[in-house]
C-alpha cells in the first residue's frame, strides 16, 4: 500500500504552478470501448502531459451526466464493466506511471455495494489517488471519507455555481482536499459551445477564501474555453470532449486532440 | 361528523418520529444529489418545516382537498370481500379521489409549498402517468408551468395518461436512456432539475428522493391514515393490521405512520411479479439490499456488480427498483413486516374486488387486495383496514388484453 499517494495530487499542482502553467485533468470512461482501450488511452493521454487521470466507473443511473457520459456508461456496462476491472485499469496505469494522478470518479452506489471500506482499501492498492463521487453530498461524505481516509485516498469534493463562498469555505476546511473540483454550469456534463457568461465571478469568489486549488470541469472541450478556464482557474477538466472520441477514434487520435488542448493550458 | 382533521392535531401525527438532522431514518435516508441540487434541498427543508407550522399553509392545503380533490375519502365496509376472505375488511377509497388515486394529496402539498418559495415551475417523473396526471392536475389548479419525464417505453404503453397530462397543459418530455421506464425518468427529472433548480420545483412522486421529500411526501400523504384513523373510532372499530401496496412506499406510509402507535400490524404489500429471479419483481424489501438510489440509501434491487436492476410488475406503479427509506427502516426495526404478491395474484384480486365490491382497483392496490385471499394470519377473524391507493379505469384495457391471453 503506497501512504504516500495524496502526494501525487498536491504534488501535480505545485509543478505545474512552478511552471508557470496549470494542471490538466483528462476524464474517461473506463470500458468503453473496452478495458484495454481505456488503458492505452489513459496511457497516451499521459504521454501527452495530461497531470490527472479520471477514471470513470459506469453507472447505471448516471444523474450528474449529460448524454455523451450516459451513453459511454451504457456501452461499457453492456460490455460487462465492473469495478474490478477500474481497479486493474488503474493499477497497469499506476504501473507505467508512477507520477500521474489517478482518480476514480464514480456513483455511490457500485462502492457501496462492493463495501466502502473494500473498495479504498483496493483503491489504495491499485495507487489511486482520490475519489470523485457526485451523488454524494458533503453532508454524506463523512461515511466515505472514514475509510478513504484510513487508506490514504483523498476525497474530492465538488463545488457549484450554487454553492456560494460560505458553504465552499466550510465544505474546504472540512474535507482538506488536495484539490477541489468547481463544476462551471448548474447543469450536466458535457461539451458546450462555450464556458457560461460570468462563471469565473463565483469561482473566483470561493477560490480566494480557498487555500486549496481548484479545477474548472463540465463544458470545457475547445481550445477557446480550455484557454478561458484555464486563465482564471488551477487546472482544467476534460471529459465528454474525450469520450466521444474515445467510442470511435484510436489513442493516438483522441491524444492528439487533447495535446492541442493541453498546450493552452 | 367529520372525519377531517383539525391542523394542530395533523400537524402533531404528521410531523411525528421525523428523520434524524441529517434526514436518516435510522440508516436510511440522508442526501444523496450533486452539490448544484444541496442548496436547493437545504432550503426546501426550511420551507417546507415553516410551511407544515403555519395555519394558514395548512388550511389552503386543506381547503382543496376538501373542495377539489373531494377529501375526506370514504372508509368502506367491505362485506362481501370480508366473508370471502374470512376478516372485517375496510378500505380506505384513495380511488375516490380526484385523478383516481393518492398521488393528489402530495402534488397539491407540494404545489402550494413551489409557490410560497416564490418557484412558477414544477417537474416530475412518471411511470404509468398517475403521478404524472396528479402533478399535471395541481400545476394547471394553482397555475404552475410543468414538465413531466416519462420513459420512451412507457409512453408508448400509457397513451391516454399522455394525452391526459398534455390536455392539463403539461409538457412530456420522452426519456430514451437506459431502460426507458421510471428508473430512467427519474434519473432525467434528476438531471433537468440540477440544470434548472434556479427557477424549478421538482414534486417527487413518492416518499422517495433525498431529504426533506421522504419525510414531507410522508407528511402530505399522512391525512391518509389520520382520516382513517377518526374513520375508524367513529366506527367504532380497531384494526388489528393495517395493509397497503408499496412502490415508492408514498401510500403505504401514508396509512401506516398514524397506526405506528397502535397495536396494529402493518404489512406492505410488494410487486412480486412473476418470480423471484432478478428482473422478474420490484420487491425491494423482500429481495433487496442496502443501497444508494435516487437521493437516499434504502434498499434496492442491485446487480451482482452494484448496478441497478431493473424490476418488472405488472403494475406501472410498483415497478421500481428502490423504495423510500422510512419503509426500509420499519422493516429493519420489526415495526412492519413486507410481502411479495405475484402478477398473478394481483390480477386475480382485481377480478375478484370488481365482482365482490363494484370497485374496480388499480392494479397497484389489487396487490394489496390480493394479500387478503392468502389468509395469512394466525386466530380469529380480524379486522383490516386496507389502503385502496387508486381506482383501475387506467389499467382496464392492459387488464381485458391480459385476461384474454390468459384464457
Ligand atoms: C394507484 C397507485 N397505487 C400505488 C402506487 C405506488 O406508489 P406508492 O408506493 O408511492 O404509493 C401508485 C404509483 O403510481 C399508484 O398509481
Amino acid at each position: 500500500m503506497n501512504r504516500q499517494t495524496p502526494g501525487r495530487l498536491e504534488a501535480a499542482f505545485s509543478r505545474r504552478e512552478d511552471e508557470g502553467r496549470k494542471v490538466f485533468v483528462a476524464y474517461l470512461t473506463v470500458g468503453d470501448p473496452g478495458i484495454q482501450e481505456s488503458l492505452e488511452l489513459a496511457d497516451a493521454l499521459v504521454r501527452q502531459g495530461v497531470d490527472i487521470i479520471e477514471l470513470g466507473v459506469p453507472f447505471s443511473d448516471p444523474v450528474a451526466d449529460g448524454p455523451t457520459i450516459q451513453a459511454a456508461s451504457e456501452r461499457a456496462l453492456d460490455r460487462g464493466t465492473s469495478l474490478d476491472d477500474v481497479f486493474a485499469v488503474a493499477g497497469a496505469l499506476r504501473a507505467r506511471h508512477p507520477d500521474v494522478g489517478i482518480v476514480l470518479m464514480g456513483y455511490a452506489n457500485p462502492f457501496h455495494h462492493y463495501g466502502l471500506a473494500e473498495t479504498a482499501r483496493r483503491s489504495a492498492d491499485a495507487g489511486v489517488d482520490g475519489w470523485i463521487v457526485p451523488d454524494v453530498s458533503w453532508e454524506e461524505s463523512w461515511r466515505f471519507r472514514e475509510h478513504l481516509n484510513a487508506n490514504g485516498v483523498a476525497w474530492i469534493p465538488l463545488i457549484a455555481p450554487t454553492t456560494g463562498p460560505q458553504r465552499a469555505a466550510e465544505m474546504l476546511a472540512d474535507t482538506r482536499p488536495p484539490f477541489a473540483y468547481y463544476v462551471s454550469v448548474t447543469g450536466v456534463t458535457g461539451v458546450r459551445s462555450g464556458l457560461p457568461e460570468g462563471w469565473d465571478e463565483p469561482y473566483r469568489a470561493i477560490r480566494e477564501a480557498a487555500g486549496t486549488p481548484i479545477v474548472l470541469g463540465f463544458g470545457i472541450g475547445n481550445r477557446d474555453s480550455a484557454a478561458g478556464a484555464a486563465a482564471v482557474a488551477d487546472g482544467v477538466v476534460v471529459g465528454s470532449a474525450i469520450v466521444s472520441r474515445a467510442a470511435t477514434e484510436p489513442a493516438d487520435a483522441v491524444a492528439t486532440f487533447v495535446r492541442e488542448l493541453r498546450d493552452v493550458v | 361528523m367529520t372525519a377531517f382533521p383539525d391542523a394542530a392535531a395533523f400537524r402533531a401525527t404528521a410531523c411525528a418520529s421525523p428523520p434524524d438532522e441529517r434526514g436518516a431514518f435510522g440508516d436510511f435516508g440522508g442526501r444523496f444529489v450533486p452539490e448544484t441540487l444541496m442548496p436547493a434541498v437545504l432550503e426546501l427543508e426550511g420551507a417546507f418545516l415553516e410551511a407544515i407550522n403555519d395555519d394558514a399553509f395548512l388550511q389552503e392545503w386543506f381547503d382543496l382537498l376538501r373542495n377539489y380533490v373531494g377529501r375526506p375519502t370514504a372508509l368502506t365496509y367491505a362485506a362481501r370481500l370480508s366473508d370471502a376472505v374470512g376478516a372485517d375488511v375496510w378500505l380506505k377509497r384513495e380511488d375516490l379521489n380526484h385523478t383516481g388515486a393518492h398521488k393528489i394529496n402530495n402534488t397539491l402539498g407540494q404545489g402550494l409549498l413551489c409557490l410560497r418559495m416564490g418557484k412558477r415551475r414544477v417537474i416530475a417523473e412518471t411511470g404509468a402517468g398517475q403521478h404524472g396526471v396528479a402533478t399535471a392536475t395541481a400545476a394547471a389548479r394553482l397555475g404552475l408551468d410543468c414538465t413531466v419525464f416519462m420513459g420512451a417505453e412507457d409512453i408508448e404503453r400509457q397513451a391516454l395518461n399522455v394525452f391526459r397530462m398534455k390536455l392539463l397543459g403539461a409538457d412530456v418530455v420522452e426519456v430514451t436512456s437506459g431502460t426507458q421506464t421510471l428508473k430512467d425518468a427519474t434519473n432525467e427529472a434528476l438531471r433537468e432539475w440540477v440544470t434548472r433548480v434556479r427557477d424549478t420545483h421538482y414534486i417527487i412522486g413518492s416518499a422517495v428522493g433525498p431529504h426533506p421529500f421522504p419525510w414531507m411526501v410522508r407528511a402530505f400523504q399522512s391525512v391518509i391514515g389520520v382520516e382513517a384513523r377518526l374513520q375508524c373510532e367513529q366506527a367504532g372499530i380497531k384494526p388489528d393490521i393495517v395493509v397497503a401496496c408499496v412502490g415508492g412506499g408514498s401510500n403505504s406510509i401514508g396509512i401506516f405512520h398514524p397506526f405506528r402507535e397502535t397495536d396494529a400490524g402493518l404489512v406492505g404489500i410488494e410487486a412480486g411479479g412473476r418470480g423471484t429471479r432478478p428482473g422478474e419483481h420490484g420487491a425491494s424489501i423482500s429481495y433487496g439490499e442496502p443501497g444508494i438510489l435516487h437521493g437516499s440509501r434504502s434498499t434496492i434491487l442491485s446487480t451482482p456488480t452494484g448496478q441497478v436492476q431493473p424490476a418488472h410488475s405488472i403494475s406501472a406503479g410498483l415497478d421500481y427498483p428502490g423504495v423510500g427509506p422510512e419503509l426500509a427502516y420499519l422493516a429493519e426495526t420489526g415495526r412492519a413486516r413486507f410481502v411479495p404478491i405475484t402478477d398473478d395474484e394481483a390480477l386475480d384480486a382485481f377480478v375478484r374486488l370488481s365482482e365482490l365490491e363494484g370497485i374496480v382497483p388499480a392494479l397497484e392496490s389489487a396487490h394489496a387486495v390480493a394479500w387478503l385471499f392468502r389468509g395469512e394470519w394466525g386466530g380469529q377473524r380480524p379486522t383490516i383496514l386496507l389502503n385502496l391507493s387508486g381506482r383501475g379505469d387506467k389499467d382496464v384495457q392492459q387488464v381485458a388484453r391480459m385476461l384474454a391471453e390468459r384464457s
